[in-house]
């Protein structure tokens, strides 16, 4: 499952950022509420894909202090906003796909 | 109470395993460290004790080897340099362990000796003979000794021991190079490419071939030839060969079990 979980994990996590700036755990906890408690996956594992997309610059981070220690708080970029589009046409169309398939078996 | 604050162990753990650039490791750090915090916070307000809330954080996060494991995969592949550089410091490692053995081997050798005699060690094999100038360098060695066998034999075990030990301390000393190395230069080996678990297959393959055939050999010896042939010369080193089959065999098992290999 976890390994399933991070096949998908770009798209998770951009569209959890979808909904405004945040630091990793509030991204990681959202993840799991969103999901039911479905998607629980090693929470350190989730700030290497964090990284990436930021590298790949979907992502784009900040230091802010918080109330006892400066924290990196990440964002959305423009260009992570249309690959966040991009992959979730993508994503229903497979769905889809699976689904009819699916319901003929 | 457990002395040390688990999230600061887990931390120092975590730093060993990174890989990186400096910037990209503190970063790593400090991330990790606010959201062990943070995730330690949120179980004392749920009504766990101060170590069971730590525990429970860092159970959430994963362990520190699969969160690098994470980030040398997020990096991308290791350059053909590091390829090799990693290759070299795994041998090196092997290489120093078994010449460790070697050197234990020697000390097993001279209580061998003391034990059984110097022929269980160094003694020869039947129908041995030695040229007068032969027996009278081992005989420069050994003035003490009353014929030339005995002091043949024992030339021999000085020999034995001592070329066993040399070979210790040259372990020893690689040994020191090898954690030098890898303590200054950590960050530059790149991604993980040789798994963690080559070393302890490799040293564990090496000492189950050794315990095997030095353990045939000198049994079969000793069987044919009689205790006071230099049976043991190969038993002490099977012996030692078969102790760290069993320790390195251990480690092994371990780093397979290990979700970071």
């Amino acid at each position: 499952m976890t390994e399933r979980i991070h096949g998908h994990l770009d798209l998770l996590i951009l569209s959890v950022v979808s909904t405004g700036p945040k630091h990793g755990y509030a991204i990681i906890s959202e993840l799991s509420k969103m999901s039911g408690g479905r998607f629980e996956l090693p929470e350190g594992t989730v700030y290497p894909a964090l990284h990436r997309l930021e590298r790949r610059g979907l992502l784009e981070s900040f230091w802010a202090e918080g109330h006892t220690r400066r924290r990196r708080v990440y964002r959305l970029t423009d260009e992570g906003r249309s690959a966040r589009e991009q992959e979730r046409s993508a994503w229903k169309e497979f769905a889809s796909g699976v689904e009819s398939v699916l319901g003929w078996a | 109470m457990m002395d040390r604050d688990p999230i600061d162990a887990y931390l120092d753990r975590l730093v060993e395993v990174l890989h990186g650039p400096g910037h990209e490791v503190r970063r790593a750090l400090t991330e990790s460290e606010d959201h062990l915090r943070e995730a330690e916070a949120a179980e004392l307000a749920a009504g766990k004790k101060s170590e069971e809330a730590a525990l429970a954080a860092i159970a959430r996060f994963g362990t520190p080897e699969e969160v690098a494991r994470r980030y040398d995969l997020m990096r991308g592949l290791a350059t053909p340099g590091q390829i090799l550089a990693q290759a070299i410091m795994s041998l090196a490692l092997v290489g120093s362990i078994i010449l460790i053995s070697i050197g234990f081997s020697g000390i097993v050798a001279a209580g061998g000796a003391a034990a059984l005699g110097p022929k269980f060690i160094a003694g020869d094999q039947p129908g041995i003979s030695y040229t007068p100038e032969r027996c009278a360098d081992f005989r420069s060695f050994h003035p003490e000794a009353s014929t030339c066998e005995e002091a043949a034999v024992a030339h021999h075990l000085d020999e034995t021991v001592g070329y066993r030990l040399t070979a210790g301390v040259l372990g020893l000393i690689l040994l020191g190079v090898w954690w030098l190395t890898w303590r200054g230069a950590r960050n530059r080996f790149g991604p993980r490419t040789v798994p963690s678990s080559f070393v302890p297959i490799a040293t564990t393959a090496s000492f189950a071939a050794a315990s095997v055939v030095l353990g045939f050999q000198g049994t079969g010896q000793w069987l044919t030839s009689g205790v006071e042939t230099g049976a043991g010369y190969m038993l002490s080193a099977a012996a030692v060969s078969l102790v760290a089959t069993v320790v390195f065999g251990a480690w092994m098992v371990r780093a397979l079990r290990s979700p970071a290999r």
